[in-house]
């Protein structure tokens, strides 16, 4: 982490004229960008996890810069406000990025830096937007009453990075709020920083322990006071000079209505439907993994593994074999699951910088309420489409253990992943249409139905919806690619272990001829139970490796189309593929997991009989 | 009854009608869109605080914006606008002005 900073984190000696500035901000202020323009390195410290938080550092001019991850306060809320909380208290220099468009709501966190005294300089980011809404804002006044630097910026731009680089050495303490004074000075002889004072009188847990004093029960009212504040000082620099556009008004409305906004919300799945599951998962990846990965990676590896190994050999097979840890898990990754999380996540970024995605949110709430989530669980099940990996990773956003585990069972047990779908989709077309509308709806019935038993029987309380609805506005490109570029490269780096060590189990498993076996015992299982043929098992077993292997099994057994509604839910319903498996071991624990298998196995057959015997396979 | 209607009964029958501070606390679940009110109290831990961080503090004056049948209820502070769910709703304390 430190190769060439000032000094390591946490001590106060430094190189005189060298010190630690942290970027402190919201969420979406464009702190990131700034960040860029400071450094000239991109880094994303965002809020949609599918990483653990990241510290990001670079250096401008003389300083070393730290970045945090977006915040609404400094506390120990959460794990952003943890992590962001000792860089703040720890920094030398504080730039406060704030977005001029949301000063009401923004303007919070900076009084709480200048409460806690902190030297430092406010970024006004997105001046431009401000001033296209005709919201002005008095600069000099904002200035004169806060007591800090208050420089103009429109960072995705560049305009302003000059001024706020020149601005830094005359960064210094604020206003803060007088009421305080007293108390602070008794604490700050225990916590040796006024910061910490601070947070101590706000009744932060942590840091009271860390200096052996009792929190204080004070919280309420200083954020009562502090919120006092902050419209006081809006209302003296903002003035507004038209109304808020009506068109947007009117769209965020429809969006949120169920009557007009859930044919949008089944527009957009169209939509996502024809990009990523057409023309990516069948287009994209047909090209990656047939034309590229098996006709040419992959009998290259195969030869070299073989001059060394012989094929056939279990040392070959685990390498190079069908489920080879050099051959299926490259293939696999960089030819299947690549373009798709890739496709997802700019998807949500696309959401998220339109503001679309928070109504979304909004409109879903009471459907998702009842199965004991709220609408901020729309965003891992949406990335739970796209692969469960990164729906489970993204569960870190819910408030609630509770709806943790509400949500990774959900999207374990009901939600199909995009390679799996992509599969499932070809395989339908060629059934009539009555059978493809019988599974979307077993499955959403179960989705329900799974839902509403979990939230009857975990116990522990959920959250409730309270999210910020941000302007909409037409998405900036240059945000969707930066974002998307991140995430893809932060959930490469988080889950290729999984998928490599996958292999390597399955490989051997195949090796010592655990799979023959299973798919003998099972034979009566599928045969007898489920009214498939003998070879289905087979799938089965490939559907815990790859979920779509499991489901291209089917392909060449020339199921009737009964056959194939069965085999479909069954398949759907069935465990995910064992790289999920294991992020959702991580994530949840051993007893979670294997509870989660049993449950999905013995229900993914259970329904899958159920469904053999209503259309009269079986 | 609107405050033209109240005034008019209030003369005949010669009674003040109630000034703001008397006028029934209800939740904020029970709010129309349209309706400005003022938040008296957030009577959920986890909530408050977030809710305070937004501008959502007791004594914010805040317009119903959007109410989302069987679902949240937007809110709009200056030019902020925040969703809260229906059952958090119920847990917030509001009172009607004008």
């Amino acid at each position: 982490m430190a190769e060439a900073s000032c000094h390591s984190p946490g001590s106060t000696d430094a190189r005189s004229g060298c010190e630690t500035v942290v970027l402190v901000g919201n969420p979406n202020v464009g702190k990131s960008v700034v960040f860029n323009a400071l450094t000239g390195t991109y880094v994303d410290v965002s809020n949609f996890p599918g990483t653990t938080v990241e510290l990001t550092r670079g250096r401008v001019g003389e300083h070393d810069l730290v970045d945090t991850p977006g915040v609404y306060g400094v506390s120990s809320f959460n794990d952003e406000e943890t992590v962001a909380r000792d860089i703040i208290v720890s920094g030398d220099i504080v730039i406060n990025v704030v977005d001029a468009v949301h000063l009401e709501r923004d303007l919070f966190l900076t009084l709480q830096l200048v409460d806690m005294g902190k030297r430092m300089v406010v970024a006004l980011n997105m001046a431009d937007e401000a001033r296209k809404r005709g919201v002005g804002i008095d600069r000099d006044l904002l200035e004169d009453l806060l007591g800090v630097p208050v420089v103009e910026t429109v960072a995705v731009d560049g305009k302003g990075i000059d001024n706020l680089i020149a601005a830094i050495p005359s960064a210094r303490p604020g206003h803060a709020d007088v009421e305080l004074e007293h108390d602070i000075a008794e604490m700050v002889a225990h916590t040796g920083t006024r910061a910490e004072a601070l947070l101590v009188l706000e009744g932060d847990a942590f840091v009271s322990e860390r200096h052996g004093v009792e929190p204080s029960d004070t919280r309420d009212e200083i954020y009562l006071r502090r919120r006092h504040r902050v419209n006081d000082l809006c209302g003296h620099v903002i003035t507004e000079s038209t109304q808020g556009a009506s068109f947007s008004a009117k769209l965020s409305h429809a969006m949120m209505h169920p009557l007009t906004g859930v044919p949008l919300l089944l527009a957009l799945l169209a939509v996502m439907y024809v990009v990523i599951g057409q023309w990516i998962a069948g287009g994209v990846v047909g090209f990656l993994e047939g034309d590229i990965m098996n006709a040419h990676f992959v009998p290259f590896i195969q030869g070299l593994v073989g001059r060394a190994f012989a094929p056939g050999s279990p040392v070959y097979t685990i390498l190079a074999g069908e489920f080879g840890v050099l051959t299926m898990t490259p293939t696999y990754l960089l030819a299947v699951i690549l373009p798709l999380v890739a496709g997802f996540y700019a998807l949500l970024a696309l959401l998220e910088d339109s503001g679309y995605l928070p109504r979304i949110a909004a409109l879903t709430d009471r459907s998702l309420t009842s199965m004991g989530l709220n609408g901020r669980a729309i965003i891992p099940l949406i990335l739970g489409l796209g692969c469960i990996t990164m729906g489970t990773l993204t569960t870190r956003i819910l408030g609630s253990k509770r709806e943790r585990f509400i949500a990774t069972a959900l999207m374990a047990i009901a939600v199909p992943c995009s390679a799996q779908i992509a599969v499932i989709a070809a395989l339908m077309t060629k059934t009539g249409p009555g059978y493809a509308a019988a599974y979307f709806g077993i499955l959403m019935a179960v989705f329900v139905a799974v839902g509403t038993v979990l939230n009857k029987l975990v116990p522990g309380t959920s959250t409730d919806l309270l999210i910020d609805l941000p302007s909409l506005r037409i998405p900036r490109l240059d945000n969707v690619v930066r974002k998307t570029g991140m995430k893809v490269y932060h959930f490469m780096k988080e889950v290729t272990v999984f998928f490599v060590v996958g292999a390597a189990l399955i490989s051997t498993l195949q090796v010592t001829g655990v799979i023959d076996w299973i798919m003998q015992v099972a034979r009566p299982l599928t045969v007898g139970w489920l009214g498939l043929p003998p070879q289905a098992a087979r799938a089965f077993v490939m559907g815990f490796v790859r979920r779509d292997f499991g489901a291209a099994g089917f392909f060449t057994m020339n199921l009737s189309d009964a056959q194939l509604l069965v085999a479909m839910v069954t398949i759907t319903l069935f465990v995910p593929c064992i790289a999920s498996t294991m992020v959702v071991l991580k994530e949840r624990g051993w007893a979670y997991t294997v509870g989660l298998m049993v449950g999905s196995i013995g229900f993914a057959f259970l329904l899958g009989g159920i469904v053999a015997r209503v259309v009269g396979v079986a | 009854m609107s405050d033209a209607l109240a005034i008019d009964v209030a003369e005949t029958l010669e009674v003040t009608p109630a000034p703001v501070a008397m006028r029934p606390v209800c939740s904020l679940d029970c709010i129309r869109k349209g309706e400005r009110i003022e938040i008296i109290s957030v009577n959920d831990q986890h909530a408050r605080v977030q809710a305070l961080r937004f501008g959502v503090a007791e004594g914010a004056c805040v317009e119903c914006v959007t109410r989302v049948p069987a679902g949240p209820l937007v809110i709009k502070s200056g030019r902020q606008e925040i969703a809260v769910g229906r059952e958090l709703a119920k847990r917030i304390s509001v009172r009607r002005l004008a």
